[in-house]
């Protein structure tokens, strides 16, 4: 873990103690380095004062040339530790006296050298004995430092104590300290984590002072409100909504329903009053045609293909009612096999026309069979009927690709259209012939492309007047996979 | 002849030989009689300044002949010239610093009841020296000459003798003290 | 011919006459009763109300049952007649405008024997009337008398 992705109460502790341990640390130091330099001071100085005591002791010694009394007198150092060897040399420089500690391992130099300090491995001071400002000899004494590392050691475990016991005091006191400062950032946090994890926004953090942090915490908390008041008028909002669009789909339903009621109603109350009209004219031909004139029983033949006509719009404005309300089936339909069925059926209506079929084969398309039967129906029959003119019929049925796609074509060299009216082409009731011509309800193709257009395709048609047609649709759902 | 001459000539030896151990061994003692001065503290009174010269004095028979002049020649102590005197009645010899008494018996103990009351540092070498009441006497010592004090008689005169000198001496006292 | 009866329910009176022309345009000998709604119609089966006094071993060969009939419709009276042992193997064949998938379904999951629908064109009507009358009465063995009892 990083220390930047402590929680920050550890940080403000551990910051607070780096800054203690550094403080007492470079404090430590500086004591250290200038009791060493005292103590250093003090060792030399000891160590003058010990040679010089040492010195005038044995001038007496050394006057009246008693190395017993100057030995005596210089054994009395190892009351001094420190203290390795000591030396007195006579005014001609030759040994007089000397003292060395029991586990001394160098000896004394023959003569001495120069008066003076010299601080290496040993601590050695070379002076002069002086008796009535005369010089009578020479001292040497060798000193270690264990004075000095004697120190080190014993103030190292106070140093050490020191900083230990200040690191633990700036524990104590941070983690003390740090409550009044970071106790509400803390609580902020813990607030923001639970808004954000339970999308609550009606949580609020305390405000403890008025202070920087307390302004935080309100501006927090008044953030929260907004967003808090804004939600709900969201809510409100979506509630509403859902209930509109509950209330605008019943609406829908009820009228949907209201509408299957008037095709069914169509369907059954309209087709009894046609088949009396039909029936009761067919009566009066049979009964009273003898009585009626030429123009009467024309008349009356009228009135039967009228009520005809009516019957099979009926007809057509139910199956295409039925095409949008039912439910699609889709499954695996070979259009090849469904046109032969259909123009099977047509061969056997008019068994008289000769018609040029041509028929892709297979034809697999992935769609509702019964709806695609009604699409075939509709076109095929188009074609055979537009082509009942033209002395050499033709009709072919295929696949063919445009903008990367499969599309149905289905051509004819029937009458054909101009293209001005193309856009009319689909609109129910809608004809682009007149009835004398070519009979036809005008609500086919209305059903074709309502047909087409809920397995998620596109129908469109290319014309020309007595060029002929040609009709494009396209089976999304039924696309190959690869 | 020839026979008188040789011992002559072998009784010469024998007296310069023993004068010759005699010189060291005096040689020696007029060293420490002007060391003396170094370890031993006067009243103020006794030494004045500094162009009055410190004065070993002997008294009585000299047995160092010109020894100790040779020792003291243009030696210093603490700035004082260091001079030699020889007395021949002790009231003259008070005079003196450190005074060197070559007598024994009666006559020692007169010369140093005519001394009493002066700051004088007395040096003998007579068996009865300290008995009579001096302050010093030479003793040879395992064949190292070495010195008896009494520090009393010395202190009865005014006179401080330095702890050092008082180490490397017998401490003696007189008999009757 | 007097037990082949055919038993015509339908209400409207034009489908009525036109019907009654279309039986005698084939040479229909059988006696055709009409009724004109629901009730009457089960009252005649079940020798009810009007026709209480009725011979009740005297079936009909075939009923053609409408389908838009008022007081009890059609899809409820075949529910009765085959609910009930002494009509449940009657031939009921449903003569009606109505091409509505659900009422083909409904009508041939109560037991209908057939479902035709009435064309406009009278002269398809009184073609398809014929074709009915021969094959339900002339053609198809009726379930043995014994059933009916």
């Amino acid at each position: 873990m990083r220390l930047r992705d402590l929680s920050i109460k550890w940080k403000f502790v551990v910051t607070i103690m780096i800054v203690c341990v550094s403080a007492i640390l470079a404090s430590v130091a500086v004591l250290f380095a200038f009791e060493y330099s005292a103590m250093e001071a003090l060792l030399e100085r000891d160590l003058e004062s010990i040679s010089r005591v040492s010195a005038s002791n044995c001038t007496a010694a050394l006057t009246f040339d008693d190395p017993q009394a100057a030995n005596d007198t210089l054994s009395a150092l190892s009351a001094k530790p420190a203290i390795e060897a000591a030396g007195l040399y006579d005014k001609e420089g030759r040994l007089f006296a000397s003292y060395r500690r029991a586990d001394d391992k160098n000896t004394l130099p023959e003569r001495p050298g120069s008066d003076g300090l010299e601080k290496a491995s040993h601590l050695t001071l070379i002076g002069p004995v002086m008796l009535k400002q005369e010089r009578i000899g020479t001292i040497y004494v060798r000193s270690d430092f264990s004075t000095l590392s004697n120190w080190i050691g014993a103030s190292a475990w106070v140093f050490a104590g020191v900083v230990l016991a200040t690191a633990l005091a700036a524990l104590l006191l941070s983690s003390l300290l740090q409550k009044p400062f970071l106790a509400p950032i803390v609580e902020l946090a813990d607030i923001a984590r639970q808004v954000s994890a339970k999308k609550d926004y009606s949580l609020r953090a305390a405000k403890h002072a008025e202070d920087e942090l307390g302004l935080l915490v309100e501006k927090f908390n008044e953030m929260l409100a907004q967003i808090q008041t804004r939600d709900s008028a969201l809510e409100q909002a979506r509630d509403e909504l859902e209930v509109r669009v509950q209330e605008r789909t019943r609406d829908l339903q009820e009228t949907n329903k209201e509408l299957e009621a008037f095709s069914y109603s169509v369907a059954h109350d309209l087709r009894a009053p046609l088949r009396g009209i039909d029936g009761f004219s067919q009566v009066l031909l049979e009964d009273y045609g003898p009585r009626l004139d030429e123009t009467g029983q024309e008349h009356l033949q009228r009135v039967r293909s009228a009520t005809q006509r009516m019957a099979q719009l009926l007809d057509d404005l139910l199956s295409r009612s039925k095409v949008t309300r039912s439910t699609l089936r889709p499954s695996q339909v070979d259009l090849h096999e469904l046109a032969n069925a259909v123009l099977a059926d047509l061969r056997r209506q008019n068994p008289e026309r000769q018609v040029e079929v041509t028929v892709d084969a297979p034809l697999i398309a992935k769609g509702d069979p019964g709806l695609l039967r009604i699409v075939l129906d509709n076109l095929l029959g188009n074609a055979w009927k537009f082509t009942s003119k033209k002395e050499r019929a033709r009709i072919e049925f295929g696949k063919t690709q445009a903008d990367g796609a499969s599309v149905f074509f289905l051509r004819d060299n029937g009458a054909g259209f101009d293209m001005a009216y193309a856009a009319k082409l689909f609109t129910v009731f809608h004809r682009l012939h007149k009835a004398s011509d070519f009979p036809g309800t005008g609500v086919g193709l209305a059903t074709v492309q309502r047909i087409v257009q809920r397995h998620g395709g596109r129908i469109w048609a290319e014309s020309a007047l007595e060029q002929g047609t040609t009709f494009y649709f396209t089976l999304p759902n039924a696309e190959e996979r690869p | 002849m020839r026979f008188r001459m040789a011992i002559l000539v072998f009784f010469l030896c024998a007296w310069v030989s023993a004068y010759a151990e005699d010189s060291l061994e005096y040689k020696v003692k007029a060293g420490f009689l002007l060391n003396f001065i170094k370890f031993a503290e006067w009243p103020a009174a006794a030494l004045g300044d500094k162009d009055t010269p410190i004065v070993i004095g002997v008294l009585g028979d000299n047995p160092f002949g010109p020894l100790l002049e040779k020792t003291v020649q243009n030696r210093e102590v603490d700035g004082h010239k260091v001079s030699v005197r020889k007395y021949k009645q002790a009231k003259d010899a008070r005079e003196a610093h450190v005074l060197f008494i070559g007598m024994k018996g009666e006559q020692l103990a007169g010369a140093l009841k005519a001394l009493e009351g002066s700051p004088t540092l007395t040096v003998g070498e007579s068996d009865a020296f300290i008995d009579a009441g001096g302050m010093v006497r030479f003793v040879i010592r395992d064949e190292k000459v070495g010195f008896e004090i009494n520090p009393a008689s010395a202190k009865k005169a005014g006179l401080k003798i330095g702890a050092q000198l008082l180490r490397l001496a017998k401490i003696v006292g007189a008999k009757g003290e | 011919m007097r037990d082949k009866i055919i038993l015509l329910v339908e209400d409207n009176p034009d489908d009525e006459v036109l019907s009654l022309r279309a039986f005698k345009k084939n040479n229909v000998t059988n006696e055709v009763i009409v009724v004109r709604d629901g009730q009457e119609a089960l009252d005649y089966l079940f020798c009810a109300g009007a026709h209480a006094h009725r011979d009740t071993s005297i079936q009909p060969t075939v009923i053609l049952l409408d389908l838009n009939l008022p007081k009890i419709d059609g899809l409820e009276v075949l529910r009765r007649i085959r609910a009930d042992n002494r009509t449940r193997l009657l031939p009921v064949v449903i003569l009606t405008s109505s091409k509505e998938e659900q009422d083909l379904l409904r009508g041939y999951g109560l037991g209908a024997n057939s479902y035709i629908r009435k064309p406009v064109n009278f002269n398809e009507f009184v073609e398809a009337v014929g074709k009915l009358q021969l094959y339900w009465t002339l053609l198809n063995e009726p379930p043995p008398h014994t059933a009916n009892a």
